[in-house]
């Protein structure tokens, strides 16, 4: 029979990475590169006008002078988002243990359920949040009658609400790599630990927490990623006050008919995520290297 | 000898197993299992899959809690205590090394859980891993080695925090035939130097014979004999026991014109003799099949009663001339002291 060459079977694989990933990032960072039109969108000439404006501020007077309000804003989605992955992680890791603990039968329907959420849109998932959190809320209405409190109390428009919405968006994101790390886990090593002397405490921290951390640090880059870009929850349950780099580069695209400065807030946070992935990358390649060199030895 | 019991007194017993059940749902895996270890033995429990092996072996380490019954350790019982709790350390079947651990590592674990002080750690890996062979692959990763490694990790690591009693679930199953054979003499002198009392499970009743000091024969979750190698192989108490220990020919004690013996009287294969066929012979029958087997000849007799009797013996070549062997008339000859006299 003939034989395709490697490159043809590759072809669509190539395409769809190329045209998906490749040609929309392309335009980002072209567009980081172009300077604003008065009404949207971008035109020439090139300059580096995007990237200044995150650290500084063009006066009246077209002197440029150093702000924080970028900065700012930039450091709080670090913050949040680092904050969402680690709380997914203390949630997501009981979460994880618990199907993995079950029968096979009933491992793939918890999965299933775990992933119920994404059968939902965002938008609407996260209204229902609005929904329970604000003044005249299911939350506070509850409180109310029940008399724990007189008034609402201000659940919604702070970071914490934020942060809520993060995690509640994020967590399948979490349990699910830590699932597939722990149900790799051979019960027996949790035995041998038992035999070896080790209390229910130390089999967690010394066996079972080492053998999930694969997925443990699959889980906080999936959860951090697309929580230091998202938008819509700091939007609706943040109020649109607390910003994130999301809503910053939503209203750089919109109202604020700057989409180079877009661009290329949107070229940091990728350029950031990535940078994360590559050392992530890079320690695991090193240690594998040793490994082999152990061998020679 | 009376099944269930071991006949060794109290003397020295180290482990002692009393009336010790296990069900789970509706299989009952160990029943009425009665059994005393003795310190320092080498004691084996051997029997077909399914037996109830891994189950006896698992009460022990505290993994498992019996239906009934009581276990004591030292004259203690430990009967629930938690296998963390336990001076007895396993060797699991599948070896169970810590991937994500050094070798060095995993013999350490279980020091590091006792709280040994650092130094008396750094000073027992070592000991350990030398008494083992593997002075030289404390920071090999464990999956960087082979099965016969391996399952030595497994032994350096359960032997580290000095184990009142050592236990061992088929730990040559997953071993071929040269390295299990090599293995078996380094755990025979693992047990002299390391002082602990072993216990082993194995169907391999080679194996049993080979390193055991006593061994206890199982079949369905009960004990049917107790005993040393030679009482095991030489005093069976029962057909199966004779059957599974070793190649044995049970005949009907009224084959041989035995006048009111019931039951099957048994006689392993190297203690019948080929004699000519005269009166002295117990039974005499015509030789139908013959198997070189290197140092001795086996041959199957079929006696004129019917029974197919297998002899086994380095002389047999000489008697007989190969070619005419099959087909001959013989007589089968041996001593009363070879002979068991079983209840069918
Ligand atoms: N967790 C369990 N749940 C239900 N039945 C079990 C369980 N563990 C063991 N059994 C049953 O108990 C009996 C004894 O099992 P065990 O594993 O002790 O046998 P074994 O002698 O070790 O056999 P093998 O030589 O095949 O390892 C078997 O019938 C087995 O099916
Ligand atoms: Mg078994």
């Amino acid at each position: 029979m003939h034989r395709a060459s490697p490159l043809l079977l590759t072809l669509p694989a190539l395409l769809v990475i190329g045209i998906f990933m490749l040609v929309p990032l392309g335009y980002g960072v072209a567009y980081s590169f172009l300077t604003a039109s008065p009404y949207g969108g971008a035109q020439l000439p090139f300059t580096f006008e995007g990237y200044q404006q995150v650290l500084f501020q063009r006066d009246f007077d077209e002197s440029l002078y150093f702000t924080t309000t970028y900065l700012a804003i930039i450091f709080r989605s670090v913050v949040l988002a680092s904050a969402a992955a680690i709380l997914c992680a203390v949630l997501g890791l009981p979460v994880a243990w618990f199907i993995a603990c079950q029968p096979a039968k009933w491992r793939t329907w918890l999965v299933f359920v775990v992933t119920l959420p994404f059968w939902v849109n965002s938008l609407i998932r996260t209204y229902c949040w609005v929904l329970l959190l604000r003044d005249q809320g299911l939350i506070n209405l509850a409180l109310q009658k029940s008399g724990l409190t007189s008034g609402p109390i201000g659940l919604m428009y702070n970071d914490g609400a934020t942060l809520l919405g993060l995690v509640y968006n994020f967590l399948p994101f979490m349990v699910l790599p830590i699932y597939a790390a722990l149900e790799r886990l051979d019960p027996r090593l949790i035995e041998a630990a038992h035999d070896l002397y080790a209390t229910r405490a130390k089999v967690f921290s010394r066996i079972i927490i080492p053998l999930a951390l694969p997925g443990l640090k699959a889980g906080a880059l999936l959860v951090f990623a697309p929580a230091l870009g998202y938008f819509l929850v700091p939007d609706l349950l943040g109020g649109g006050r607390n910003l994130m780099i999301g809503n910053l580069i939503q209203i750089e695209f919109t109202s604020g008919r700057n989409w180079p400065f877009g661009a290329a807030l949107s070229v940091l946070v990728t350029g950031a995520v990535m940078l994360v992935l590559m050392i992530g990358a890079m320690r695991g390649k090193r240690r594998k290297l040793s490994d082999i060199v152990g061998d020679q030895l | 000898m009376a099944s269930g019991t071991d006949g060794s007194g109290q003397v020295d017993s180290i482990l002692e197993l009393s009336k010790i059940t296990l069900r789970f749902g509706a299989t009952t895996a160990l029943d009425d299992v009665n059994i005393n270890i003795r310190a320092g033995e080498f004691f084996t429990l051997l029997g077909p899959s399914g037996c109830g092996k891994t189950s006896l072996l698992r009460l022990l380490a505290g993994l498992q809690i019996p239906t009934s019954g009581h276990i004591r350790l030292d004259g203690q019982d430990i009967t629930g205590v938690p296998p963390h709790r336990r001076p007895v350390n396993t060797v699991f079947q599948s070896y169970a090394l810590f991937p994500h651990l050094t070798v060095a590592r995993n013999v350490a674990f279980g020091l590091e859980m006792l709280r040994w002080q650092a130094a008396a750690i750094q000073k027992r890996i070592p000991e350990v891993l030398s008494l083992v062979g593997l002075s030289s692959y404390g920071e090999r990763r464990t999956e960087q080695l082979s099965g016969g490694q391996q399952q030595r990790v497994a032994l350096a690591r359960a032997l580290a925090p000095r184990p009142r009693v050592l236990l061992l679930d088929e730990p040559m199953s997953a071993l071929d035939l040269k390295l299990r054979k090599e293995t078996q003499q380094e755990l025979k002198r693992l047990h002299r130097e390391a002082g602990i009392t072993f216990v082993l499970v194995t169907h391999d009743q080679e194996e049993a014979l080979t390193l055991s000091d006593r061994i206890a024969v199982m079949k369905d979750g009960r004990v049917r004999q107790i005993g040393s190698p030679e009482v095991i192989y030489r005093e069976p108490s029962d057909t199966f026991v004779a059957d599974f220990i070793g190649e044995a020919n049970l005949i009907q004690a009224s084959a041989l014109g035995r006048a009111g013996v019931a039951g099957l009287v048994m006689v392993r294969p190297e203690d019948i003799a080929i004699a000519p066929e005269s009166d002295a012979a117990r039974v005499r029958g015509t030789i139908s099949d013959m198997r070189f087997l290197g140092g001795t000849v086996e041959l199957t007799v079929v006696t004129d009663a019917g029974n197919a009797i297998r002899t086994r013996s380095a002389g047999a070549a000489a008697v007989l001339n190969h070619g005419q062997a099959v087909g001959r008339r013989v007589g089968l000859v041996w001593p009363d002291r070879a002979e068991r006299v079983l209840e069918g």
